[in-house]
């Protein structure tokens, strides 16, 4: 991760000065960004500056104020029902909680968008929903409802059904929030497995320190709902922006030292 | 006191004086306050006027909390807005601390009132756009709500078939008990209060016609609809509710499974069969429960009640009894749904809409109620 890794291949998805608002709020403001083929794309930024927008626009759950999200070259916002439908097979998303749905086991979970979206055999998408699991190291769970899961374990069978599907591009919704350091660095391999081995285009959401790190092959780092940097994380590290270089090495972007506090400025002997 | 112990070791004392002409408040002792100080109030309140300067000195301070901070912090702030200003003397290291974390314009920030007073206008406006708001998101979900159950599964374009087995089961089939105890107690109620005003003329044999069609066109429905909205209204915002706060519907759609098909059209039309069919059930039970006044307890024979209440209804009693079932069915599972459906924020918000999914379910059955009972009355 020394240098920016050339563009690994075409853009899968594309946004093009994406603005979000919620009523008086700028969530987003003149996003444009590309997700190519094949890369791991890291979007990172402290708490509230709209990494969790931005990731529900690229997969076309939210409709932004202005600009466009491209799926293919395809603009979403004119796809209708049937190719948006399409377009989220290609998908795979793990939500901050994993999403589970509470009434079925964790195999139902993974077995539903086969069964459901394929029509496929009970029978058939159970065997798969088994392979996905062992992948996650989670087949010894399969019968347990999402309720008797752990935290770690609701994040893989998660994962699972993220992939039921083989979906080109999987999204990741802050995956080590909430995990132990170990179970979230478990977490991590697995999810960079999944680009070496099955060669997924990733899109990582996350602030914890630790996983941009280890997963970061290029990052774009979100300050206030606009692109602060973007880049390998020497990129990164290097930029001017201070705000962006106090981020990754963890240092409060007003230090607090006994000197040049506003309350100095107040003094009788500053003030002459 | 030997038990208590001094919350204040080193207790405040504010002095003001007049130095070189310069207006000086000084602070000593613990700054520890668990409320307004009124003593640090009346020193600063004495003082504002446009254009003073005060000097504070907090060199003796020798401890504080977070109120005292915040009360000093609101003194200065008043100041500053009267348009008075003001210079620190000196400040003791423990003072210092915690006055430094605050940044200036937090702690000089005038503390707002919670809601600034709107013009009659500005509140009509505003209201006029969030019912537009709301209206448009009431249509565009009762419009997919329909959709989804009516028009697509003719279109071929699936229905679960089997999760609307189970919002019948779960809606439909467990309301039984608690529906049929009910509408005993009612039928026997209305009975009983029959039999009260028509003994007096001897025409207890009508007790077979009011509770009759007292029930079909009115009690039956109506009581199936309360205790639908109170336990499957309630119970389809909550689980609702539920996933959307969990993401399990954003979860849906990004599987590109249609979360009106696959988690509204089942309960909507889960409840238009079941609300009818245990509003027929309730009749039966209410019917049974005046049976059971007028043949034991006024003697009446039994052969003459049924046949009395068999040419007391109507086969159109009947008809309106089970339109506005549906009606109420359609009422209660569009507001459940709209409700959970639309939760935002945290698992709070669960509750008030499942509150508020029962108020309105309720008005509104209400209202539709009254609304038929009219129509019919003057057209029927």
């Amino acid at each position: 991760m020394s240098s920016t890794p050339a563009p690994a291949g075409d853009p899968i998805i594309e946004t093009r000065n994406l603005t979000a608002r919620y009523e008086d709020t700028t969530v987003l403001s003149d996003i444009s960004l590309e997700i190519r083929r094949g890369e791991v794309l890291t979007i990172l930024g402290p708490s509230g500056c709209g990494k969790t927008t931005l990731l529900k626009h690229l997969i076309g759950l939210a409709v932004p104020t202005s600009g466009s999200v491209l799926f293919h070259g395809g603009d979403m916002a004119d796809m209708d029902e049937d190719e948006l439908e399409q377009m989220r097979l290609g998908m795979g998303v793990l939500f901050q909680g994993g999403a589970l749905f509470g009434s079925m086991t964790v195999e139902e979970n993974v077995a539903m968008p086969l069964v459901e979206h394929l029509g496929m055999d009970l029978k058939l998408a159970k065997r798969i929903a088994q392979m996905k699991l062992s992948l996650v190291q989670m087949q010894r769970a399969a019968q347990l409802l999402p309720g008797e899961l752990s935290g770690g374990m609701k994040k893989r069978a998660g994962l699972a059904r993220a992939m039921a599907l083989d979906p080109e591009v999987m999204f990741f919704d802050e995956p080590s929030a909430g995990l132990d350091p170990i179970t979230s660095a478990e977490l991590d391999e697995l999810i960079l497995n999944l680009n070496r081995s099955f060669n997924i285009t990733l899109v990582v959401v996350t602030h914890e320190l630790h996983s941009i790190f280890s997963i970061t092959r290029r990052a774009i780092m979100l300050e206030g709902g606009k692109i602060a940097a973007s880049g390998s994380i020497d990129d990164l590290m290097n930029s001017d922006n201070p705000k962006v270089k106090n981020f990754l090495e963890r240092r409060l972007v007003e230090k607090l030292t006994s000197k040049g506090t506003w309350l100095d400025h107040m003094m009788v002997s500053s003030a002459g | 006191m030997p038990d208590e112990i001094p919350l204040m070791a080193n207790p405040l004392v504010v002095t003001q004086q007049l130095e070189n002409g310069k207006s000086i408040i000084r602070l000593e002792g613990d700054l520890v306050l668990e409320g307004t100080s009124p003593e640090l109030e009346k020193a600063f309140e004495s003082r504002i006027s446009k254009g003073t300067v005060i000097h504070i000195d907090l060199e003796k301070v020798t401890d504080i909390n977070t109120v005292g901070a915040a009360a000093l912090f609101e003194e200065l702030s008043k100041l500053n807005h009267r348009g008075g200003h003001f210079r620190f003397l000196a400040i003791s290291p423990p003072a210092y601390e915690l006055l430094a974390m605050v940044p200036q314009q937090a702690a000089l920030e005038k503390t707002q009132d919670l809601r600034p007073p709107a013009s009659l206008l500005e509140q009509i406006g505003e209201s006029t756009y969030q019912l537009i708001d709301h209206l448009t998101s009431v249509l565009s979900m009762i419009s997919e709500s329909f959709y989804w159950s009516f028009i697509a599964p003719i279109l071929g374009r699936g229905l679960k078939f089997q999760y609307v087995l189970q919002q019948i089961s779960r809606n439909g089939i467990e309301s039984i008990p608690i529906l049929s105890l009910i509408l005993f107690v009612i039928g026997f109620i209305t009975a009983l209060q029959a039999d009260y005003q028509l003994r007096r003329f001897g025409a207890s044999i009508y007790i077979a016609d009011l509770v009759g069609v007292g029930l079909t066109r009115e009690l039956g429905p109506l009581m199936a609809a309360v205790v639908l909205s109170g336990r499957s209204g309630a119970a389809m915002a909550a689980e609702l509710g539920t996933m959307r706060v969990n993401e399990e519907i954003d979860a849906l759609v990004t599987i590109g499974i249609n979360p009106f098909k696959y988690l509204i059209a089942p309960r909507v039309l889960g409840l238009l069969v079941s609300l009818p069919a245990l509003a027929m059930i309730g009749n039966c039970i209410g019917i049974f429960g005046g049976y059971v006044v007028a043949v034991f307890y006024k003697d009446i024979p039994s052969s003459q009640y049924l046949d009395a209440t068999r040419n007391a209804i109507a086969y159109a009693d009947v008809l309106t009894g089970l339109f506005k079932s549906a009606v109420f069915a359609l009422i209660i599972a569009l507001v459940g749904c709209y409700k959970g459906y639309y939760v935002k924020g945290g698992s709070q918000e669960i509750g008030k809409a499942t509150t508020s999914s029962v108020v309105i379910s309720l008005f509104l059955v209400i209202i539709a109620d009254g609304f038929f009972t009219i129509f019919f009355y003057l057209f029927g």
